[in-house]
């Protein structure tokens, strides 16, 4: 197989802009579907996860859907490779550990995406640039569809789509936002927020999904419940919550800047500071620094900056992307340094001020 | 305050903390600095020695002890015939073996399911079943069926059984790999 694969092309997706992307970096909808009677990968022999990726390829490649897209052997793509696109968002962390017999399909233009063998035989998913929770579900749905008249799914008329984690049960499905709430952070809201959302059904995680810290106050909310709701009624309890969410953001953002005005101004001028001259600065720091940039541009400041360079951005200092672009930055001082000549680069060619 | 009465303990520093005990009857007064009070504070010492694992796992054995139902009774023999998975192996883990599972645990799965969900009644959308699905043979052949060499792998069975319950989980997942091995058909090449 013709796999001499560029995970660069797995950038597109930051590439395309949304709506209400201010607030809004993406949305997606995620489908976990197993074949029937066959061991869960966890819990499968080599054999039987070759079985299921050979079974899959099928129907994939018969659908059409992912041709002259990505195809990813996870057994035999290198590391640096792997965290590319675990840092890109589009494979988890389970599956940037590689293994034999993992695969993950992507379109073309990356709206698509698919894992297999990951904790359940196949998680595919569809991803939208800002907010477009709808369009995702559907794309989801348009391509479970696509894959069931091919392919056979472990599902019980009375609890639906059978998955290795019974948290998964039934629609198999996660519909996630993953949202920028730097003026609920500011105005000390957002802990009130995230504390409400287990009652309300729904989980907020970082930009890493499971277990990540809410850096540079992005944060990722989606359904807890998959069981006993329909797909409908679970985007439903998803979106009013995150449209909410969305309103409160902008509420905080004015309010910040009528009664702050300098104060914000300061925030957001020190972080350009900052981001175009030091010269060594770890991922953490500057994904903090360009969440206070994403902010300004909300204000009118930073006219030459789009959401989509800063999105860009926040994922092009992430340490898997500094290695990927040159093999020095496995030290990680010196990866530190090349990311704060990244920033200046960037940064400093857009606002002209070269 | 007139004048800085010394710490009763480290005679330094000044004491702040006045701390009455009650010893087989007679009351102890102490005066004390933060710090020695911080020593001798009989509550002081047990807090920081229940570790927050601990508190949390005597929580969820309360909790699962309440729910009954999830846990099948003493003695009996919980596994999937399809995958070979214990039933322990999912409590300890929350991962079923395979799609049989929801079958082969029914009855203790409800619980969980209605635990996680609120409900364990599917309304989501149903599988695709048009005619080109008919066509389609099933996705794989059925898993090699266990009743290959019966003896053996019986009895290492009851041994990873027997290390769950031990909680030596490191033996009982080399014997569950030993049990995969045991059930794979040697004669399956034909």
């Amino acid at each position: 197989m013709p796999d001499n694969v560029n995970v660069r092309q797995s950038d597109a997706w930051l590439d395309r802009s949304g709506p209400q992307e201010s607030v809004v970096v993406s949305s997606r909808a995620r489908y976990a579907r197993n074949l029937p009677h066959v061991p869960f990968p966890m819990r499968a022999r080599p054999a039987e996860l070759r079985g299921v990726a050979e079974v899959v390829e099928a129907a994939v490649n018969n659908t059409g859907v992912f041709s002259s897209g990505l195809r990813v052997d996870l057994g035999d793509t290198p590391a640096v490779d792997r965290t590319y696109l675990k840092e890109n968002l589009l494979i988890s962390t389970e599956m940037e550990k590689g293994g034999e017999n993992r695969f993950a399909y992507f379109s073309p233009d990356i709206r698509l995406g698919l894992m297999v063998n990951e904790e359940d035989h196949l998680r595919m998913f569809a991803l939208e640039p800002g907010y477009q929770p709808h369009e995702a579900l559907r794309a989801v749905i348009e391509l479970e569809t696509q894959l069931n008249r091919r392919l056979h799914f472990a599902y019980s008329p009375r609890y639906g789509f059978l998955t290795a984690c019974p948290t998964n049960t039934g629609t198999g499905l996660r519909a996630s936002v993953l949202m920028h709430l730097p003026g609920l952070a500011m105005t000390r809201k957002t802990g009130d927020i995230m504390k409400s959302m287990p009652q309300l059904g729904l989980t907020a995680r970082g930009i890493h999904g499971e277990n990540s810290a809410h850096l540079g106050d992005f944060f990722q909310v989606s359904n807890e419940f998959t069981l006993g709701k329909s797909e409908d009624e679970i985007l439903q309890t998803v979106v009013t919550v995150v449209e909410q969410i969305i309103k409160g953001e902008e509420q905080a953002r004015q309010g910040l800047y009528q009664q702050n005005r300098t104060v914000v101004e300061d925030e957001v001028w020190r972080a350009w500071g900052l981001l175009t001259n030091a010269r060594v600065i770890t991922s953490n720091e500057a994904v903090q620094l360009l969440s206070k940039l994403r902010f300004g541009i909300d204000q009118g400041f930073l006219k030459d900056l789009t959401h989509r360079e800063l999105n860009r951005l926040v994922i092009d200092v992430h340490p898997g992307h500094l290695q990927y672009d040159s093999a020095e930055a496995e030290d990680s001082a010196v990866r530190d340094r090349l990311r704060a000549e990244l920033l200046r680069r960037r940064l400093l060619k857009k606002s002209g001020e070269n | 305050m007139v004048g800085k009465i010394p710490c009763m303990s480290c005679k330094e520093k000044p004491a702040t903390v006045k701390l009455i005990k009650m010893v087989k009857g007679t009351v102890e007064e102490l005066r004390l600095c933060q710090e020695c009070a911080a020593q001798n504070s009989p509550y002081q010492k047990k807090v920081s020695q229940i570790s927050l694992d601990s508190i949390l796992a005597g929580l969820l054995a309360e909790h699962q002890k309440a729910e009954g139902a999830g846990h099948p009774a003493e003695g009996e023999d919980l596994t999937c015939p399809t995958c070979g998975l214990p039933f322990d192996s999912y409590r300890s883990s929350l991962l079923l073996g395979c799609s049989d599972c929801y079958t082969s645990f029914e009855k203790y799965l409800q619980a969980d399911l209605r635990k996680f969900h609120g409900s364990i009644v599917h309304r989501g959308r149903t599988p695709e079943s048009g005619p080109e699905l008919e066509a389609t043979p099933p996705a794989l052949p059925p898993p090699p069926s266990t009743p290959a060499p019966r003896r053996s792998p019986a009895e290492v069975r009851r041994r990873m059984k027997e290390a769950v319950e031990a909680e030596n989980y490191e033996l009982a997942a080399k014997l569950r790999d030993e049990l995969r091995e045991l059930e794979t058909p040697t004669t399956s090449n034909s």
